[in-house]
């Protein structure tokens, strides 16, 4: 199917741009203004001259805390492409049809549950008392007087990990359905183990997809407040409990904007991979 | 020849992903369980273990969970009938329009995808402010009614519609209006359907900004009134916590049941959040 051209010789400008005018005055509002308006607020004091002070003490205060931040959303990126990848591989590789059916049905489910929801799961099933306990304990793993609560960092992990895996896999599972078969049937008839066959033929092919899935998923960890206000609000938590706490409890829109503009900075480098290899890839003019 | 791997490490694999699925579905089984039984065996597995749906009653009481839902519904319904509309015109422009600064306008859209909303969220709550409208549903859905996922979707899918049926249509005196409704949109009938999966199912999910603009329980919605569950004055009862999460998800999961094929194809249809 061949695309038409894009402007018949009848169209207008006034025509298209009355159409696009509606979206594009919203977008305005509540996106390209307050983003300006954002980065000005976060170079300026309460008085309106301007400043680094928001930075200064965004840094001094939370620090650590950016930190935790890049070190929680980075091993959960890397887990998950981990996962997405094993999962891909098993459902496109895999020679038991019957674990690749179950699999293929149960990974998904995740990826409907909102992030709210995860983190509340996951505070009653890593809670000291809660299952994950019960069952190294039940199965003689642990001893009862060990158990420990799992709700800080180990918690955020496994919450995102949990929440954010099913998306990237269906992604990667999706690219690895549409390889041509005929390039994995002739590495196996040239005697290619199934291993070599996932990392020499076919994650070469699906990379692309995968970079951009671990991408969105790295950006959309990095906004997430319910998780880490669920499962470790205390010190240290991550950028976006810190926003939340100076907008909630000091009316500090300063300092708030300060470390959301961190936050960007860090997505910015997503940012930068995803308009590189995904759009692009996918012919936007 | 053909390689088949050895019996023991096929059955190695098949145990892993028996076992990757089985963990995979643990937290929501165990939420179910301890949603579905007497406190008492919140950590107690008991095959014989009696079924309740007290747990239910008990968090359907602690919270306004009627109106958290009717709160939720109108709000999702609210931004895709305006998102429909928005996208659809303007993905339509940018797919068969040339107009000038079309380029850099649809960039800017694109730009939106890869912005945090917490970046914006200070300025939005001030300008929600100056409209008056605070703490009420057009609040929480107006910045997100010209979804850029949408208008690239839509613009996507519109270019591939081959420009002979327009051609036809207007030969036959359709206006641009009557082309856009009669032609493009019904095509494009899956790929509305996949993104009113998504947007229903983002909006549905949605927290922060929800939980910043609203502070009464006229515009909660399900999410941010599910956050009650998690303070102390509810105390730590896992059955009615989990019975509550499982209320608030419990029309997600039977969508996914019944739209499952669809939620699917609009994930990978374009590899977007």
């Amino acid at each position: 199917m061949t695309s038409p051209p894009d402007q018949p010789p009848s169209r207008t400008n006034w025509a298209g741009m009355a159409l696009v005018s509606p979206a594009l005055l919203v977008i305005a509002i509540f996106f390209v203004f307050p983003l300006l308006a954002s980065v000005v607020s976060a170079f300026q004091a309460k008085t309106g001259e301007w400043t680094l002070a928001n930075f200064d003490k965004s840094f001094e205060l939370y620090s650590g805390d950016v930190g935790y931040t890049v070190v929680i959303v980075a091993i959960s990126t890397a887990v998950v492409g981990l996962l997405s990848v094993a999962i891909g591989g098993y459902l496109t590789l895999g020679t038991n049809p019957r674990a690749q059916a179950v699999l293929r049905w149960l990974y998904r489910w995740p990826l409907f549950i909102p992030f709210i929801v995860a983190g509340q799961v996951m505070r009653t099933f890593l809670a000291k008392n809660g299952l994950l306990n019960q069952l190294l304990i039940g199965s003689g793993i642990l001893e009862p007087l060990a158990a420990q609560s799992y709700l800080d960092w180990r918690g955020i992990v496994l919450a995102f990990v949990w929440k954010q895996t099913p998306f990237v896999a269906l992604m990667v599972a999706g690219a690895m359905a549409a390889i041509d078969p005929a390039h994995i049937e002739a590495a196996r008839n040239l005697g290619a183990g199934r291993l070599r066959i996932l990392f020499g033929i076919i994650i070469p092919q699906i990379r692309r997809t995968l970079m951009v899935g671990l991408v969105l998923s790295y950006v959309t960890m990095l906004s997430v407040l319910s998780v880490p206000l669920m499962i470790n609000p205390n010190s240290p938590t991550m950028m976006t409990v810190d926003v939340a706490y100076r907008i909630n409890a000091h009316g500090d829109y300063g300092v708030a904007n300060a470390l959301c503009l961190i936050s960007l900075v860090l997505a910015s480098v997503g940012a930068w991979f995803y308009l590189r290899h995904g759009v692009a890839r996918k012919g936007v003019q | 020849m053909v390689l088949q791997p050895s019996k023991p490490g096929l059955a190695l694999e098949t145990a892993g992903a028996w076992l990757l699925a089985a963990l995979w579905i643990l937290p929501l089984a165990y939420a179910f369980w301890t949603a579905f039984h007497p406190a008492e065996y919140a950590t107690r597995f008991d095959l014989f273990a009696p079924l309740t749906l007290q747990n239910f009653r008990n968090a359907w009481e602690a919270a306004p969970f009627s109106r958290y839902f009717f709160n939720t519904i109108v709000l999702v319904a609210m931004i895709l009938g305006a998102q429909l509309v928005l996208c659809t015109l303007a993905a339509y422009a940018f797919a068969r329009y040339a107009f000038r600064g079309r380029d850099v306008m649809f960039v800017l859209v694109l730009v939106q995808l890869m912005i945090m909303p917490e970046v914006l969220l200070v300025e939005n709550y001030r300008t929600m402010s100056v409209l008056g409208i605070l703490d009420s549903l057009p609040a929480i859905g107006l910045p997100y009614m010209a979804s850029a996922f949408g208008i690239f979707l839509l613009r996507q899918t519109f270019k591939t519609i081959p420009a002979e049926l327009e051609d036809a249509a207007r030969v036959e005196g359709a206006s641009a209006l009557q082309i856009l409704l009669k032609v493009y949109v019904p095509l494009a009938r899956p790929v509305y359907l996949a993104f009113a999966l998504v947007s229903v199912s983002f909006h549905w999910n949605n927290f922060l900004w929800p939980l910043v603009v609203t502070n009464s329980v006229h515009s909660r919605p399900l999410t941010v009134g599910l956050q009650v569950f998690s303070s102390g004055d509810q105390g730590i009862d896992w059955s009615i916590i989990t019975a509550a999460t499982i209320m608030t998800t419990a029309p997600l999961l039977i969508a996914f049941l019944l739209f499952q094929r669809w939620f699917v194809q609009s994930f990978m249809r374009a590899g977007i959040r």
